[in-house]
């Protein structure tokens, strides 16, 4: 529950980023995320075609000063960075694409509906 | 995402079940926000029923905490699932927030 939990939030956090800061338009655009299973991890990638942005490069908050300083921004992305075990940003071109991996145990998977379905 | 609120013995408590998500914050936002306009000021957030947080749920908490700084109040948390609770210290929001396991222990702080 745990593990599922923290991916469900990481592609969250991720993508509610790309459609809130991304785009300087009102054109459609395509986000891509693929999930897949390898050598006990799983690896996610997220692509679009917004503005660069390199989430690895993006400054952390400040989580420890008092509330009257905190800002109210930034958390998804040190959310995101925090859950994932590994994360690649490469600039394609027009498109940003983020590669994450986060180690899961067999037992995790097993708990999975999704068990086997991985390519 | 569901919010019941009542009232008990000048506290305010929410009972918060589902996703706080981006879908879902400006809901919870509207009615947390209200009744701090409305003049509450201590406050319990029952989250046995909160299955999902992202960080727009977590905005709106801080949001509401800044607001209430400046007339002394506070908001208590109870009820947090372990996996809930760690988006809670990695977010640092548990040095914002102080954290207990029942409704209870919760109202027994103010």
């Amino acid at each position: 529950m745990r593990t599922l939990f923290q991916l469900n939030l990481v592609i969250d956090e991720l993508v509610t980023n790309i459609i809130n800061y991304a785009y300087r338009d009102d054109a459609e655009h395509w986000i891509t995320v693929i999930v897949r299973f390898e050598e006990g991890s799983l690896v996610m990638r997220v692509e679009d075609d917004g503005i660069p942005f390199n989430p690895i490069l993006s400054e952390v908050p400040d989580c420890s000063c008092p509330v009257e300083r905190r800002v109210v921004g930034k958390l998804g992305i040190h959310l995101a960075r925090q859950f994932a075990d590994g994360l690649v940003y490469e600039r394609c071109g027009n498109r940003n694409i983020l590669t994450l991996t986060k180690r899961v145990s067999k037992d995790q998977l097993a708990k999975s509906p999704q068990k086997g379905r991985s390519n | 995402m569901e919010i019941v609120g009542k009232k008990q013995n000048g506290i305010y408590i929410f009972t918060v079940s589902g996703r706080l998500d981006s879908n879902t914050s400006p809901d919870f936002e509207t009615r947390l926000l209200g009744v701090i306009k409305d003049g509450d000021k201590n406050l319990v957030m029952n989250f046995e029923g909160v299955d999902y947080i992202s960080s727009a749920g977590l905005r709106v908490l801080l949001k509401a905490s800044k607001i209430l700084q400046n007339s002394a109040g506070k908001i208590i948390l109870c009820g947090l699932k372990d996996y809930i609770r760690e988006v809670f210290e990695i977010a640092g929001f548990v040095t914002i927030f102080p954290i207990y396991s029942t409704v209870d222990s919760a109202l027994n702080q103010f």
